[in-house]
């Protein structure tokens, strides 16, 4: 019996009903983040440029300076998502532990600085070469088309766009619980979780494709209030998400076995009828009751 | 985890024949939010997109507010009123277009 979205989504209400203060806060706390980075390595570059400056009519090769440049950007691009993905990921481990019903700190947020760093910088840097793979035949067919210039490769063009965007949302949401299980598990390998997360999501593709286009008229909503309301829509979308996780986790769990005890209780022998206090449920040594009632 | 109640019927003490009033059983505070921002959604609802800010919003947290199996008294009235507020809002942006075209000048300016 699969949880729908609605269950879900319902699930995700009640979650955050009284922690919107801590998601919200820690949402801006990241915006904020990326806004000081941005903002000090463009201070930084000013400076840099007025220190190393050499004349208004000095003979430095522009090729060079464009490459100072284009490496000042990525080693500045690849610190912010480095530094975006790891709190991204704390977040989601907030999400996590609010899902589950344990209380959730400001400071689960350094969740992914302290467990292993690296490891989620390589499976978050891993997905996304695998995703720029994916698109390079498309990029291919852009630039053949900008040099030769030839119609036909119009059609092709479009096909392959569209194989593009179908091959890696497929990609995207089979790796998509690798996050998550990296996160319960840290000491799990990289390959590891992308392969796990590929055999959950056997199946449930579809389901997930639902939950994400289901949520179209909350961020409507959210665009009519002008963005103010996406601060509340942002963190109900990705508890919704977790949620999705820890469904699937516990639907995917094997199932469980019937402790010793249970079986003392049921003597075949006996027939149905026993004199133990305590017949009417038996304890599953993994914490579930089973209300099935074997054994009358 | 709490669950909030819905609008929930009290009865006195002691009476069997069921004498209830609705009561404003423990509202949560985004339902009160919705009611506000519904409110205020059609107070400003001619002011420059007033009705559709606190609409939206209003809206938002109604559906956010909706746990369990009912909605809450505040909920489904600030649903309504950011409603009354966002359909205000977009009457009054016709209103204001097709009155400017009856104007002198109907883009704007002095001349």
């Amino acid at each position: 019996m699969r949880t729908t979205s609605a269950e879900l989504k319902k699930r995700a209400k009640n979650t955050l009903k009284g922690n919107y203060g801590l998601c919200i806060g820690i949402m801006l706390l990241i915006s904020l983040l990326t806004i000081v980075i941005v903002f000090l390595s463009i201070f930084g570059l000013g400076i840099y440029t007025v220190i190393t400056f050499k004349g208004f009519y000095s003979t430095v090769n522009p090729v060079w300076q464009m490459v100072e440049n284009l490496i000042f950007a990525l080693v500045v691009g690849f610190v912010i998502v480095a530094v975006i993905g790891l709190l991204g990921v704390g977040m989601n481990s907030i999400y996590m532990k609010l899902s589950r019903g344990q209380s959730a700190d400001i400071g689960d947020v350094l969740y992914a600085f302290g467990n292993s760093p690296l490891k989620f910088l390589g499976l978050l840097f891993l997905i996304y070469l695998i995703n720029l793979l994916i698109s390079v035949p498309q990029m291919v067919v852009q630039i053949s088309m900008a040099i030769t210039g030839n119609m036909v490769l119009v059609i092709l063009y479009i096909l392959i766009v569209i194989l593009t965007y179908v091959g890696s949302i497929i990609f995207s949401y089979s790796v998509s619980q690798s996050v998550f299980i990296l996160i319960d598990s840290p000491d799990k390998g990289v390959i590891e979780c992308m392969k796990e997360s590929f055999s959950m999501m056997k199946g449930h593709k579809g389901r997930l494709f639902y939950v994400n286009f289901s949520f179209f008229g909350m961020v409507l909503l959210g665009y009519c209030s002008m963005g103010i309301g996406l601060l509340w829509v942002f963190p109900y979308m990705q508890c919704t998400l977790a949620q999705f996780y820890l469904d699937l986790k516990q639907s995917q769990e094997p199932e469980p076995y019937i402790t010793y005890e249970a079986y003392e209780a049921y003597d075949i022998n006996r027939g149905y009828e026993t004199n133990e206090p305590s017949d009417n449920e038996i304890i599953i040594e993994n914490g579930y009751k089973d209300n099935n009632n074997i054994d009358q | 985890m709490e669950y909030e109640n819905g609008s929930g019927y009290e009865e006195t003490e002691g009476t069997s024949s069921g004498s209830y009033k609705p009561s404003n059983a423990k509202q949560s505070n985004m339902a009160l939010a919705s009611l506000i921002m519904g409110i205020l959604s059609i107070v400003t609802a001619c002011c420059c997109y007033g009705g559709f800010i606190f609409g939206g919003l209003g809206i938002l947290f109604a559906l956010l507010s909706n746990t369990g199996d009912r909605m809450e008294n505040y909920a489904k009235t600030g649903l309504i009123t950011s409603i009354i507020g966002m359909v205000l809002g977009i009457v009054f942006l016709i209103l204001m277009i097709a009155l400017g075209f009856f104007t002198s000048n109907p883009f704007g300016g002095d001349f």
